[in-house]
């Protein structure tokens, strides 16, 4: 298998010339151990390897000649769904994780104990203490916000078998019922969490269906306590996103100045290091820069580019070829999709790799104990990591190379700003002309592009062809995480691209809207909303739409594609949207094809439940093939032209 | 000439060989479609297993081939192209007589149990200048396409080496330790044992 030659019109010069460099530099980069890498196991790629205990570990011949069970009887399908699970739980972990960091700074804040750090959205923050059942006339904003956060506490340590707060406050009635209904309802996140680890150990759970709720259960977890917590709590925190133009690409390196990528998820980090880098400009002008430039990597990337139009530098894929520019000072990381690669890289080029969670560590990293009570001190000791960085950087000679490779993305679509967009439209009824546009037949229907940029399909740009293919048929896009950074760099949310892919209905709706809101162009075609926590955002706008319909989400003409997805965060958002009753299409394949149960679960049994299915396609086509079935199929069930 | 050879002391027994010889004998050539199809495409080598080291067990195509000796009807056959002994099915009259002459037991039973089944030498694989899937597919190197007479030598220095490293310690070092698996065999060792 040798993909390195394989060109497509959408590959990134800029890949392509770091690529290169690395090559002659003798860097070895994720491509290179990919290729050794294959072909990768067999019994992994099923889901049919086991290793919860020490009689295996057990692998099952998917031939049906050899070992048919594990060593304790665990049958595949057994095998398959504890393996799953248990990816699940690491997703969801990493999404509860993330949110509960946020609430407990929003505890802090109202305390008056994390003193660089405010509350910047009392709007929303009032709107979700209605939301919550908390008092809100006459009393300070501090005291809202502390009940705000302890709502939001209060679900972590649950033990009275209640549901959650947030799923309470935040799910439709229409939705709640249908979760109550399957027995989806969680409580306590971390209970679940550990119910999970404990029922896929040795001896326990062996009913696949039950495992498989549990799943569902888990996605839950993900979304309300995960997901929706952490955007919500964000936007009070830093601020709701509003529409702006960026520049992407290797050229928001700046030669001559101190280059600070911030490479991780969440912005309680990286908005301080964005902020004492214009700070501390004169300590970088003294070492010879001209100031301290910010670009954002990966999912921060978005969290940065949505409020405050940093630049949006590229995404996880291209984490080693930053560094092999030669142009960053400083990679600071926080957590999740950090290649354990990186330090060896950055050594090579002067680079101070900063590490600063207390679990997420590198033996060749330097770590700066990043805590929210002293972001101000920490963040200016990373900032001047970067200028004393640049400074032996430029004494020890070495010549960064920045591929002069640019593009523009409008961003910034919440489902706020959003509204308030349409709101030039039709400023009553701002979904209307949305709806209108459905129902006529105009977008055929809106297709979530969410989740990472896998290696193994980035040389056959899957996300870019993708989007083409469902632009040309109407379909409106809307994006979150890493695949945003694949499609703005490939230019898709522009005005331009709307004259370039658009199909000529999709196209004659979106100039109308773009002219209407005062751009002067049409609207782009593929929406960013985000990061992928901000997935809550794409599950906000469905939930709208479809209380404006009323109907439920699942009878939506929608469906969600994580096109390259790596992370186990993909597995649980991909549960939640199975939850939810809507289609995802997942490529590279789940490992789940050695389970027949599963199978049959995930793309019979399920629709017929509550409308969750999911599709597997590995190439461009068949995905895009599979959407518009089912996107057709949703019209018509809802007895809306199809043509 | 060019054969799959074999070092005992890299096997894991991980059976990546069996699933990806499977695999590339299957009508799709996909994993996740070959699951599916009908009949299984049965792998043509098996990895055996003993307490002290893992075998992948593989029809070595012998020079002087007792299964192509043996065979009553002349269904098997030595192909000069791709150096592989080699089955014809169609002539094959599934008297078993290759499973039993077969030195290593590298001769099964086809999935109907109607005709001898084994390696082909992956025929199809070597014209379009691939190695054969085991080889290509294995983690560790504990298959390799290799010549041969290469192989040999490198195994005689290691030999060299081996003693040489035996009598400077007074012998200490056994001929399994300090592979990757050395631990793993010790433990094999000690529960055959009991």
């Amino acid at each position: 298998m040798d993909k390195t030659m394989d060109r497509t019109a959408y590959t990134n010069p800029g890949d392509i010339e770091i690529a290169r460099k690395a090559a002659d530099e003798t860097i070895e980069l994720v491509t290179d151990r990919l290729r050794k890498m294959m072909p990768e196991c067999g019994f992994g790629e099923l889901g049919t390897c086991c290793v919860m205990c020490y009689m295996g570990p057990c692998r099952i011949d998917p031939f049906g000649q050899g070992t048919r069970t594990g060593v304790c009887g665990a049958t595949p399908d057994v095998i398959v769904a504890r393996n799953f699970l248990r990816s699940a739980t690491g997703g969801a972990s990493s999404h509860a994780g993330h949110a509960r960091e946020l609430a407990i700074l929003l505890l802090e804040i109202a305390e008056g104990k994390a003193p660089g750090y405010k509350i910047r959205e009392e709007g929303k923050l009032l709107s979700l203490a209605g939301k919550l059942g908390v008092p809100v006339d006459g009393r300070p904003v501090n005291a809202v916000a502390a009940d705000v956060a302890r709502k939001a506490i209060e679900d972590f340590g649950r033990q009275d078998g209640k549901p959650m707060n947030w799923i309470r406050a935040r799910a439709s009635r229409t939705e709640y019922e249908k979760w109550e209904r399957l027995g989806l309802i969680v409580s306590n996140p971390h209970n679940e969490i550990e119910t999970a680890m404990h029922r896929t150990s040795m001896g326990n759970d062996a009913d696949p269906l039950n495992l498989w709720v549990a799943t569902l259960r888990m996605g839950m977890v993900d979304n309300f306590a995960g997901l929706m917590l952490a955007t919500d709590l964000s936007d009070v925190i830093f601020g709701i996103p509003t529409p702006k133009v960026v520049t992407a690409n290797y050229s928001v390196l700046k030669e001559g100045e101190v280059n600070i990528a911030c490479h991780g998820h969440n912005p309680i980090l990286a908005s301080k290091v964005a902020e004492w880098a214009d700070r501390l400009e004169g300590e970088a002008k003294a070492a010879g820069a001209g100031r301290v430039n910010v670009v954002g990597i990966c999912c921060i990337g978005n969290e940065l580019v949505m409020r405050y139009g940093i630049p949006y530098a590229g995404h996880e894929a291209q984490t080693e070829l930053f560094l092999v520019t030669g142009a960053v000072d400083a990679m600071v990381v926080d957590m999740q999709c950090v290649m354990p690669s990186l330090p060896a890289i950055a050594k090579c080029y002067k680079t101070r790799f900063i590490t600063t969670v207390p679990f997420v560590r590198h033996p060749e990293a330097i770590h700066v104990d990043f805590r929210p009570e002293a972001a101000d001190e920490r963040a200016q000791e990373i900032v001047r990591h970067a200028i004393a960085a640049y400074k032996e950087r430029k004494a020890a000679g070495i010549r960064p190379r920045i591929p002069d490779v640019s593009s523009k993305l409008l961003t910034g679509i919440s489902v706020e700003s959003l509204v308030s967009v349409l709101s030039a439209v039709d400023a009553k009824d701002p979904l209307k002309p949305v709806i209108d546009a459905i129902a006529a037949g105009d977008i055929l229907g809106a297709v979530g592009m969410v989740g990472c940029p896998n290696p193994k399909l980035r040389d056959g740009a899957m996300s870019e062809k993708m989007a083409e293919g469902l632009l040309r048929n109407n379909v409106l896009i809307v994006t979150t995480g890493c695949v945003n950074h694949i499609l703005a760099q490939g230019g898709f949310l522009t005005s331009a691209a709307t004259e370039k892919y658009a199909g000529p209905r999709l196209r004659k709706v979106l100039t109308a809207i773009g002219h209407a809101a005062g751009l002067g162009a049409p609207l782009p075609p593929v929406l960013h909303m985000g990061s992928c926590v901000d997935n809550s955002r794409i599950y906000d706008l469905l939930a709208a739409l479809a209380g404006k319909l009323g109907v439920e989400i699942s009878r939506l003409p929608v469906a969600g594609s994580a096109p390259e997805f790596i992370t186990e965060k993909a597995i649980s958002i991909g549960s939640f949207f199975l939850a939810a009753g809507i289609l995802v299409h997942l490529a590279p394949a789940p490992r789940v094809f050695g389970s027949p149960f599963a199978v049959s679960l995930l793309t019979e049994k399920l629709p017929g439940l509550n409308g969750g299915k999911v599709l597997v396609a590995a190439t461009p086509d068949a995905a895009v093939a599979g959407i518009l079935a089912h996107l057709r199929e949703k019209r018509r069930a809802l007895g809306l032209p199809v043509a | 000439m060019r054969r799959v050879v074999y070092d005992p002391l890299k096997c894991t027994a991980c059976k990546t060989c069996e699933l990806q010889c499977s695999v590339s004998h299957s009508r799709s050539k996909d994993l996740l479609a070959a699951i599916f199809e009908s009949p299984p495409p049965l792998p043509r080598l098996s990895v055996a297993w003993t307490p002290a080291v893992n075998v992948p067990v593989r029809c070595a195509h012998c020079e002087t081939a007792p299964c192509l000796l043996g065979c009553p009807v002349g269904a098997i056959r030595r192909d000069q192209g791709c150096d592989a002994v080699l089955i014809d099915e169609d002539r094959c009259i599934g008297c078993f007589s290759c499973v039993f002459l077969c030195p290593y037991g590298a001769v099964r039973l086809s999935f109907d149990r109607k005709r001898a089944y084994k390696c082909d030498g992956c025929a199809d694989r070597i014209v379009e200048g691939l190695e054969p899937a085991c080889a290509a597919s294995c983690p560790t190197g504990a298959l390799a396409w290799r010549e041969v007479e290469e192989a040999a030598r490198e195994k005689t220095a290691l030999t060299a080496a081996r003693d040489a490293a035996a009598l400077a310690r007074g012998g200490e070092l056994a001929a399994g330790e300090g592979s990757p698996l050395g631990t793993i065999l010790k433990m094999r060792e000690e529960m055959a044992r009991g």
